[in-house]
């Protein structure tokens, strides 16, 4: 009788010892889950700033290829897209961690204080090579950190 | 109701008192750490489709970059220049082949007719393990023919 005692007594150890080992995989199944899905989103929301900024330049030199219309100058703010479209001009920027726009009378230097914010960003770097602009828009930082960059051609 | 009966099955086996055995806890929890397995499966699938999506889009932007590096060029050879690619001094019809991270940038040009300048067939595709992650065929007129 005292045997059967114990054999129920270390069968149900093993038994609370499996049972926390199993929660204790699921814990980690869990954890490994939303560190997965952390990672996903972070990489996502970084890359489609990083790919929104990218297209909102590209679409600008494109909407704007003009002869004279398109280039890159340094202003207050760093590397800074131009356009020029007669009595007002057209700054595309990068301050205070995100892409400006702003619209100011020609030859007037950019203010931030004008601007619209277009998104979120680590920033930018344009280069202009005459016949075309390369562009690197830069989101995130450490690991998340995501690089988009491109060419786009001047036809003008 | 399998479950019932596998239960019973076991229980007639063992001894014959309500509540689990070790089989059946441990047959349980077999059973849930396969599941566990396939959804850490799932997890890291999850992460392999993130970053083929993230290569399939910088190479559908080297592709377009590549394009419009093509298009805005005033003759093919400056172009090839532009793009780093070294090349012959008479291109009719050629394939590049330009090693990027993590895929290829192919470019073909193909030239087709001879006016005062010439049309050239431009295609150019990103290949990762003989897939196309991206494609863009066009053709573009280039007033000069000579080489520097």
């Amino acid at each position: 009788m005292r045997s059967r005692g114990k054999v129920l007594a270390i069968e149900s150890i093993v038994v609370m010892l499996t049972l926390i080992l199993f929660a204790f995989v699921v814990f980690l199944v869990i954890d490994a889950g939303t560190g997965a899905y952390d990672k996903i989103l972070g990489e996502k929301d970084t890359t489609q700033s990083a790919r929104v900024a990218y297209s909102y330049i590209d679409a600008k030199i494109k909407q704007h290829d003009k002869q004279d219309c398109i280039s890159v100058t340094e202003t207050a703010f760093g590397n800074t897209l131009r356009i020029d479209s007669g009595a007002y001009t057209t700054y595309i920027f990068y301050a205070d961690g995100a892409l400006f726009e702003c619209l100011a009378k020609a030859d007037t230097p950019p203010k931030i204080s004008a601007a619209n914010k277009i998104t979120d960003l680590g920033g930018i770097d344009l280069v202009d090579s005459g016949d075309v602009i390369h562009i690197r828009c830069t989101c995130g930082s450490g690991e998340a950190r995501r690089v988009v960059e491109g060419t786009v051609g001047l036809r003008s | 109701m399998i479950i019932h009966a596998i239960r019973n099955t076991l229980r007639q086996g063992s001894r014959n008192e309500k509540g689990f055995t070790l089989v059946e806890v441990i047959i349980s929890i077999a059973a849930l750490g396969i599941i566990c397995a396939v959804l850490l499966r799932l997890f890291v699938l999850a992460g392999a489709t993130n970053n083929q999506a993230n290569d399939v889009q910088d190479a559908q932007i080297a592709v377009t970059s590549a394009v419009e590096v093509l298009a805005a060029s005033d003759t093919v050879y400056d172009a090839l220049d532009a793009l780093g690619i070294s090349h012959s001094d008479s291109i009719t019809a050629e394939s590049f082949v330009c090693p990027k991270d993590g895929y290829n940038l192919i470019i073909d040009l193909a030239a087709r007719g001879d006016y005062p300048g010439t049309l050239y067939d431009i295609s150019v595709s990103a290949q990762a393990d003989d897939k196309d992650l991206a494609a863009i065929s066009t053709s573009t007129y280039y007033k000069e023919q000579t080489h520097d």
